[in-house]
């Protein structure tokens, strides 16, 4: 089930953003490939500054969404390959509407979801921290 | 953590389709709530260690991935409205034998995760209607 977990470091940004979710899983630093399966929850006095808990990517999205208001859409392309978006709210409104604005569409196509998925995540973070 | 896994109903149905991942928590008939396992099962390896006939109950992201490489059914959640009270619409596309043309449904739904069920509810029905 690795596959549906959050790679070490974006798990490591998203616990310095405030990502406070109860997980299934959890990264010590030391060993940064290996994921333990255990419950786990930022900022548990037991973790220390290089340990993680590890979301899901379905978990990290939904906090991006919650936390920033960042909308992520992420689709088949073509033949084996996938594209994101990124959308935020900018504060104009426009006949009861608000304007969308795409933060970050994908430079290159991604060859699975899976990649997509990761690249979009990567992107995110850096929104955020740029704030 | 529970809203990571799709309901029982749904759970069921993708047994009954022949997902068989490892899963970290699943139902059984008789209670129909959510259980968790000690380690991860499949469907295959869960069967025989309660009387009560457990089933496993896959993350949202698993369930799509499998439509995804098991019936090349793909799927985006996309939000659009108005941001003060934005609305989610599901999309799925893809191929199978009965129906070489691609397919797309959509649904307005006043949540993301309102729009993934009912996202999932169209590809078990999708599956169901051409196997």
């Amino acid at each position: 089930m690795n596959k549906d977990f959050v790679p070490y470091e974006p798990s490591l940004a998203l616990k310095e953003l405030g990502f406070d979710e109860p997980c299934f899983a959890w990264y010590d630093g030391r060993y940064p490939s290996s994921i333990n399966q255990d419950y786990c929850k930022n900022p548990e006095e037991w973790l220390n500054v290089i340990h993680c808990a590890t979301p899901t990517f379905s978990q990290a999205f939904r906090f991006f969404r919650e936390k920033y208001n960042l909308q992520v859409y992420i689709d088949f392309y073509h033949k084996d390959s996938y594209f994101y978006k990124i959308k935020s709210q900018v504060g104009k409104r426009i006949s009861n509407t608000t304007e969308d604005v795409i933060l970050q569409g994908t430079p290159v196509f991604p060859r699975t979801y899976e990649e997509a998925e990761l690249a979009c995540l990567i992107k995110l973070i850096e929104i955020v921290k740029n704030k | 953590m529970n809203k990571e896994f799709i309901p029982y109903e749904q759970a069921l149905a993708l047994k009954e389709l022949s997902f068989d991942e490892p899963c970290f928590k699943g139902y059984t008939e008789e209670y129909k709530t959510l259980i968790a396992f000690s380690n991860t099962h499949t469907n295959t390896s869960v069967r025989n260690t309660l009387p009560t006939k457990p089933f496993t109950a896959p993350l949202y992201q698993q369930a799509f991935r499998w439509f995804r490489e098991k019936h090349k059914l793909y799927h985006t959640i996309n939000m659009f409205g108005d941001w003060d009270k934005p609305q989610y619409s599901y999309l799925v596309s893809g191929r199978t034998m009965n129906n070489p043309a691609h397919m797309w449904h959509f649904e307005d739904k006043d949540s993301h995760e309102e729009a993934e069920l009912a996202c999932l509810i169209k590809l078990i029905e999708i599956v169901k209607n051409n196997e």
